[in-house]
């Protein structure tokens, strides 16, 4: 083996080694704020989104209020007429049968009472 | 450093008051070693940057594991070794995928003025060690460049003593071969 050199060692760049200890320490110290940061992020998060569910469930009552208000307010104004409102439902011939039958109650219910007024 | 020094640094960062002190002594103790150990398998200095802050940021995880069987220098010459070969190995993996050559990057940044104080022979004597596997040349730099026993070399690579000689006897011989050639 005395045939090989020592192998020199790769030139290192000047005060590498002064400064190698802070920035090593930088990295390991932060370790609790950095828990500490982990949870206050997960906390944030949490308000966050629930107040995005907030916001978004209270906008869209908001939004069904309005509908039904707007609604009312074209067939009050007479805007629409009976038959725009059936023609813009599903199932027209069924809600019609059901105004119908509702009325047809009324009416026997009025027979009744009248039948027992004759009493 | 010697056992008392290591013994004074373990109970500096056993206390919590102490700790931080503690495991700034062990970096001032060890760096140049371990800088030196990682650098001369990866040569390169950013990458020699790296590994050595990962190496003591690992040592600092696992202080606590660390049950003082073997020296502190030999359970950081472990991790540090452990890095540079995982390193190496990556970049030979990632090497199948880009034209990024980081054996060839390696050897050209020996060429590369201002990198290595010396002569021809020392390019020469780095680059054969370059072709030898990363394992070998571990064996080789532990060896014969920081003089180590084969029963430290054992425990900080985990090979047995008579796998070492082995491998060793085998570089030297490629070394000698390739030196003799030119």
């Amino acid at each position: 083996m005395q045939k090989l050199p020592k192998i020199q060692d790769f030139k290192v760049p000047e005060n590498y080694f002064d400064s190698l200890p802070d920035n090593i320490m930088d990295k390991v110290s932060p370790q609790r704020s950095f828990y500490w940061m982990k949870y206050a992020a997960a906390a944030a998060i949490l308000v966050v989104s629930l107040g995005v569910w907030q916001f978004n469930s209270s906008s869209s009552q908001y939004e069904a209020i309005s509908m039904d208000e707007e609604v009312n307010l074209f067939i009050e104004s007479q805007y629409w007429t009976a038959e725009d409102v059936l023609s813009m439902v599903d199932n027209p011939e069924e809600i019609l049968d059901q105004i119908i039958a509702e009325e047809m109650v009324y009416e026997v219910d009025i027979v009744d009472e009248n039948d027992q007024n004759w009493y | 450093m010697n056992k008392n020094g290591d013994q004074e640094i373990l109970e500096l960062i056993k206390d919590p008051k102490t700790r931080e002190m503690g495991f700034r002594q062990l970096i001032l103790a060890y760096q140049k070693r371990v800088y030196h150990v990682i650098r001369r398998m990866v040569l390169i200095h950013e990458d020699a940057d790296d590994i050595t802050q990962n190496t003591f940021i690992k040592a600092h995880h696992y202080i606590d594991k660390f049950q003082g069987q073997s020296s502190i220098f030999t359970w950081l010459y472990r991790i540090a070794t452990n890095e540079s070969l995982s390193f190496l190995e990556k970049k030979k993996k990632r090497f199948f995928f880009s034209i990024d050559d980081h054996q060839e990057k390696m050897e050209s940044y020996i060429d590369q003025p201002g990198n290595i104080d010396g002569d021809e022979i020392q390019r020469l004597l780095q680059k054969t060690l370059l072709t030898l596997p990363d394992k070998q040349r571990l064996v080789f730099h532990l060896k014969y460049q920081e003089e180590l026993t084969y029963e430290e070399m054992s425990e900080i690579t985990g090979t047995s003593v008579g796998a070492l000689k082995a491998s060793y006897h085998h570089a030297v011989k490629k070394i000698e071969q390739s030196l003799a050639k030119e």
